[in-house]
């Protein structure tokens, strides 16, 4: 713990230097810029930054790209609160109540209040980052393939069991995307899969591409599928507003540390963000004092959703870093990223790149303040772009998306596949598919393969390697048991009639 | 215009045949025991048997249970195909074309013929985010775009 915190003050050393502040305050800006903007998310706003990064120093570009994320997520829920327009799908939950707080004209109180809360649901989930990211990263160094295929279950069955969609639905999009993985040359025979004779597949299917069309082009036919009503509320927020809902902070205290509880867990078993902040606002509707106005403009509605997409966005680099499971799209992006700069992702990462580890840890403290304030004194402007015709707006973000898909390889092929993948993301969305499984899987799809392909030559092909001992055997309990646990809240539901 | 349960039997079936496809190129290569542990088929036979089986009970169930109303009224249908088709057409024009010369032409379309905007703005977006994406990309963070023959007469290739 002690050697952690040493090891935090170097990271700091690493992030604030001139060089990582300026990145911050740009990924910070751009990050403002896509969340505000419809279609354009966190996760594919990481997508079209990475291939601008191939030629950085990994920590910059990981300072630069988190801070991105920081920034969406602030910029998601000024839309909500301004427009009724969640700009980023895990600040849906924060239009139920910001949006009516705005209409009454409480729109300063609104934004400060969310901006508040997220501040301090990161602040709480970087913490938690701190404290115990090592720890978990020194017990996986005793990981063995078994152990790892058993995360990477784990991963997949919390989706399912505890994502809060469909599971059968959920389970569709985690086998298509590691189908989709499974494309192109095989990292242990070489030989070509699902290439159908063609060569373009050869390479495989680029996730960036695949997040560009899903999350992008897809967001954009959906958003324009539902008519896009912009309901404006005027934005001018003053420094005597954010004074004073600071001063009224405390009293949702308990509603701040349950919904960053909630926030922190569901970062860490990867549901993300936007089930995190569903999850705080349903939960808080239930049990809080004020639950009779919830709907009609109840800060708590904006603190519970707020405080707990923040604290999971900050909680889901926790795993990526340290197991190398990422706990959000976002984070799953990240992670094809740090892939991509040859880094290993997973408890090695702690041992042989510190300077990676504790320069981002401590970049998410500075770069989460830098968001607060850039948020604060910028909002009139974002509002403003939202003013813009979205004849103009739309057209624009696309040939962002198609720019982007072309600069992951400079091949056609890539824009025509993003565009696939727009459709496939638009029925997704119309049809209730989580997309973000899909996503996960495509990232963690060979990965997971590898890591069964060399369990079984370990054990000579025998399954009974994955109950083998406590540790491995437990993974997979847990797994099966977030697998059966839809199956376990309907057989418990009809007994006990609600 | 089109009701749900339609779309969600037909995304459902279409699921279990992309598994099946899947599975069909594992049986490519070997789904059993090969020389270094479970061969390049194994894991993809299994995914693809997997989601063809997740697929059909799932379109089963959307065919029995899924309601009927519309899912896509005649409206949204238009505004989503006035969007994408022309996008669709860019993307594709793109290797042939470069980058800037569709990109113009699509802006000017999406705006002053989807999106009913005057001549002045649909003009000053088609004409401004060319040059603006070439400084941006090509001289400021030199990754470069797709060039077609207009570059290359300009002599910017």
């Amino acid at each position: 713990m002690v050697n952690d915190l040493g090891a935090l003050l170097h990271g700091f050393e690493v992030a604030l230097t001139l060089h990582h502040i300026v990145l911050m305050f740009a990924g910070v800006l751009i990050g403002i810029l896509v969340g505000v903007l419809p279609g354009l998310g966190a996760p594919n706003g990481v997508a079209l930054l990475l291939p601008l990064t191939f030629a950085m120093e990994p920590v910059s570009a990981i300072i630069l790209l988190s801070s991105m994320y920081w920034g969406a997520l602030f910029g998601g829920s000024t839309t909500s609160i301004l427009f009724n327009i969640p700009g980023e799908p895990s600040s849906v939950a924060t239009t139920f109540d910001g949006h009516p707080m705005a209409r009454q004209g409480r729109a300063a109180e609104a934004l400060s209040t969310a901006f508040l809360s997220a501040g301090f649901g990161a602040l709480v989930g970087v913490v938690v980052v701190t404290l115990i990211a090592n720890q978990i990263a020194t017990f996986a160094l005793r990981f063995s393939p078994a152990e790892y295929f058993a995360v990477y279950f784990l991963a997949f069955a919390a989706f399912i069991g505890m994502g809060g969609t469909d599971p059968l639905k959920t389970a569709v999009s985690l086998l298509i995307g590691l189908a989709l993985a499974s494309v192109g040359m095989d990292t242990v025979s070489g030989e070509m899969r699902l290439t159908f004779g063609t060569d373009v597949l050869v390479k495989g299917i680029s996730f960036l591409v695949a997040v560009i069309g899903l999350f992008g082009i897809g967001e954009l036919l959906a958003t324009v599928d539902e008519g896009l009503h912009a309901d404006a509320v005027d934005a001018r927020l003053g420094l005597r507003d954010v004074w004073r809902t600071l001063l009224g902070m405390p009293r949702h205290w308990v509603a701040l540390l349950r919904s960053t509880a909630i926030g922190v867990w569901m970062g860490i078993t990867p549901g993300g963000p936007t089930a995190a902040s569903f999850m705080a606002y349903g939960v808080a509707r239930r049990v809080s004092r004020n639950r009779a106005k919830f709907g009609q403009g109840e800060p708590e509605g904006v603190v519970a959703p707020e405080a707990a997409d923040h604290s999971a966005g900050v909680a889901a680099l926790l795993p990526m870093l340290a197991l190398g499971v990422p706990g959000s799209a976002t984070a799953a992006v990240m992670m094809g990223g740090l892939m991509i700069w040859g880094l290993q992702p997973g408890p090695m990462l702690f041992q042989e790149r510190p300077d990676f580890v504790w320069g981002l840890i401590a970049s998410i403290y500075v770069a989460n303040i830098v968001a607060l304030v850039t948020v604060l004194s910028t909002i009139p402007l974002f509002a403003g772009i939202m003013r813009l015709p979205f004849a103009l707006l739309s057209p624009l973000i696309l040939t962002i998306c198609l720019t982007g898909a072309w600069m992951v390889s400079g091949s056609g092929f890539d824009v025509a596949l993003a565009c696939g993948f727009g459709l496939l993301g638009y029925a997704m969305k119309k049809l209730d598919y989580p997309i973000a499984p899909l996503v996960l899987a495509m990232v963690l799809g060979d990965k997971a393969e590898d890591a069964f392909r060399q369990s079984m030559l370990m054990s000579q092909g025998a399954l009974s390697i994955f109950w083998a001992n406590a540790l491995v055997a437990s993974l997979m309990a847990l797994a099966l048991f977030f697998l059966a646990l839809p199956l376990l809240q309907r057989l418990f539901s009809r007994r006990i009639p609600a | 215009m089109m009701p749900r349960r339609a779309a969600e039997t037909g995304f459902a079936l279409l699921a279990a045949g992309f598994g099946l496809a899947v599975l069909a190129g594992a049986l490519q290569h070997d789904t059993g025991w090969g020389v270094a542990g479970p061969g390049a088929g194994y894991f993809p036979l299994r995914i693809g048997g997997l989601l063809a089986l997740l697929g059909t009970a799932l379109a089963v169930r959307q065919a029995l249970g899924a309601s009927r109303q519309a899912l896509l009224g005649a409206g949204a249908a238009r505004r989503v195909a006035a969007l994408f088709i022309p996008t669709a057409v860019f993307a594709a024009a793109m290797p042939w074309l470069g980058s800037y010369l569709p990109m113009a032409c699509y802006l000017l379309w999406m705006a002053r013929v989807v999106g009913r905007q005057g001549w002045g703005a649909s003009l000053a977006l088609a004409l401004l985010a060319p040059p603006a994406c070439f400084l941006l990309f090509e001289t400021w963070l030199m990754v470069p775009l797709a060039k077609g023959p207009l570059e290359e007469a300009l002599g910017l290739w």
